[in-house]
Parts: C-alpha cells; sequence; structure tokens
C-alpha cells in the first residue's frame, strides 16, 4: 500500500480467529496473573499490567517482555526528551507538558503505577511553570522508572528460570 | 469456546471484517492496541503522526474505527488530525485518547469531530464494545 507509513501486521505472530479450534493456554485459566506471585512487583504496577498478561498465550509467549522492551524503550527516549527541556532558558512549560504527557500516557498503559503517578506531580508543576519543583518532580520520575525496570527485569528473568507456568490437566476448549 | 470466556471474557465474533487504524508516536503503545484488536479479527494499520494518518485516508483505505492519540508529537496533534480527518469526509468512529480525565479535555475531542473519548489506560471491554457496536451498525 503505498504512501502508507506504517501498514502494520502485528509484530507478533498474527492473532488468531475466535474459531472452534481455538484454544487458550491452560495456565491462562483462572489463574491470578504471574505478577501477584512476584511481591517485589507489588504496588509498581496496577491491573493494567495484568491486562497486558492476559493477552499473552502460547502464540505470543513473549509478549509481556516484549511490550515491556518496547515501553522501556520509548520511555527512556522520552525522559532524555524531558532532560534535555528541563535544560532550555527560558522555559517552554508547555512543551515540557507535552512530553511528560506523552510519558504518562504509557506509563498508563503498562500499569507503571509509581511513574504514572510522579508524571501526574510534574505535569501540575510544569502548569505552575515552577522550575525548581519540576526539576525535583523529575528526578523522582527517573527513579521510578528506574526502580520499575529493574524490578522487571528481575521478574522476567526469574520467569525464564523457572520455565513455562504449569499447565493445568484436562484442558476443554 | 467455553474456556475462551473464562479467560478473555469479552472476547467477541465480530461479523464484518473491520478495520482499524491506531494513531499513536508511541511504538509500545501501538502495539498493545494492534494486539487487543487484532485478537479479535480487526485488520489494523498503525499511523505515527497525524501526516501518515491523512496519508491512509488518501490512499482510499475504508475504515471502520480510529483510535487517535491526543498527545503525539505536540499536545493537541490528536485534536488537530481529528479535525482534518472530518473535513476531509471521514466518518469512521473516532475514538480519542489521552491521559486527561477532564471534561474539558473530551469536549475539545468531541468538538473536534471525535465520537468517544476514552482516557488511558484503554480497557479491552469498552474496546470490544465500541467494535460491537460498530459490527451491529453495518
Amino acid at each position: 500500500m503505498q504512501g502508507v507509513a506504517s501498514v502494520t501486521r502485528a509484530p507478533f505472530p498474527p492473532a488468531h480467529a475466535l474459531t472452534a479450534s481455538f484454544r487458550l493456554p491452560c495456565s491462562r485459566r483462572r489463574c491470578s496473573p504471574q505478577t501477584l506471585r512476584f511481591p517485589p512487583l507489588e504496588g509498581y504496577l496496577d491491573e493494567q499490567f495484568h491486562q497486558l498478561e492476559e493477552l499473552q498465550d502460547d502464540v505470543s509467549p513473549n509478549f509481556v517482555e516484549e511490550v515491556v522492551t518496547l515501553f522501556f524503550r520509548d520511555s527512556s527516549r522520552l525522559i532524555g526528551t524531558i532532560e534535555q527541556a528541563l535544560q532550555k532558558h527560558p522555559q517552554d512549560f508547555h512543551r515540557l507538558r507535552t512530553h511528560v504527557e506523552r510519558l504518562k500516557g504509557s506509563s498508563c498503559s503498562i500499569g507503571a503505577l509509581k511513574v504514572k503517578s510522579e508524571c501526574t506531580l510534574l505535569g501540575e508543576y510544569c502548569d505552575e511553570g515552577n522550575m525548581d519543583r519540576c526539576l525535583r518532580s523529575f528526578q523522582k520520575v527517573k527513579r521510578e522508572h528506574a526502580i520499575l525496570r529493574q524490578k522487571l527485569e528481575a521478574y522476567f528473568q526469574l520467569l525464564r528460570q523457572v520455565g513455562p507456568t504449569e499447565k493445568a490437566s484436562g484442558s476443554g476448549n | 469456546m467455553a474456556g475462551i470466556w473464562e479467560t478473555y471474557p469479552n472476547a467477541l465474533s465480530l461479523k464484518h471484517k473491520l478495520r482499524a487504524l491506531v494513531v499513536n508516536d508511541s511504538k509500545f503503545e501501538q502495539v498493545l492496541l494492534v494486539a487487543v484488536l487484532s485478537r479479535v479479527g480487526v485488520e489494523t494499520l498503525v499511523a505515527d503522526n497525524e501526516k501518515e494518518a491523512l496519508e491512509v485516508i488518501q490512499e482510499g483505505v475504508i475504515l471502520d474505527l480510529i483510535i487517535m492519540d491526543r498527545e503525539m508529537h505536540d499536545l493537541d496533534d490528536g485534536i488537530h488530525a481529528t479535525r482534518k480527518l472530518r473535513a476531509m469526509g471521514v466518518t469512521a468512529k473516532i475514538i480519542g485518547i489521552s491521559t486527561e480525565d477532564m471534561r474539558e479535555a473530551e469536549l475539545e475531542f468531541l468538538n473536534a469531530g471525535a465520537d468517544e473519548y476514552l482516557t488511558k489506560p484503554v480497557k479491552k471491554e469498552k474496546l470490544m464494545s465500541i467494535l460491537e457496536e460498530i459490527d451491529n451498525k453495518i
């Protein structure tokens, strides 16, 4: 399709049609989200992350990790952009706010609770035009972002060590 | 099929093949939305910005749904793009999405021509109900 910048197919294995032969991985039935079994993540991720886990299945077995990798790629770039924007004089708080909202949006979409909260505060300080508070708040955003990255890296490392979750036996379809 | 409903309670069977466009400059958010939509068989295109979205339309692609992010390169990029698409005669359902949970933000999008406004994170249940509504109207 000429001219269309990004005609996409999903970057992961294509979605399966919901036909009678479609099977969901048994481990996904009536199971608590995997992250609930990893206490270090408690308080850092909300229900939205669990929704991501629901999108992972036998066809896209690494979906969550791949999406998380994308999130950190995007968000790290945004943090760099915010950092550069904060160094500008005179400060363009409106532009800064745009970058913060973009970071907040991604954080919402992955369920990154604390990053989202800190972005909300940073956005408010942008609206106030308070540079000192923006700078302090931005440090907190960076810190929470780094902490979340560490925790998720540890989580995925553990998952790789543990292997696939147990499958229920005699799974119906 | 009972198992599907247990773990993906809003899985639905669409009667028609729908086509959606996700307009969002975040690759991560694009992938998420594509994953949700493609799970129910919606053919999904992505555009990184207003320009690419307009190119899709100019190519003659018929869309049933456009999911438009508000904050792209500039804060109101999505609103501007929505206005442009409507001015071009696009009749697809446009859903504006943003982090702003304020009536003012919603009104801005609706006044630009969006049909609905959702705050992030976009719940798949809500997307499913929108798809169902579109599907039923065809």
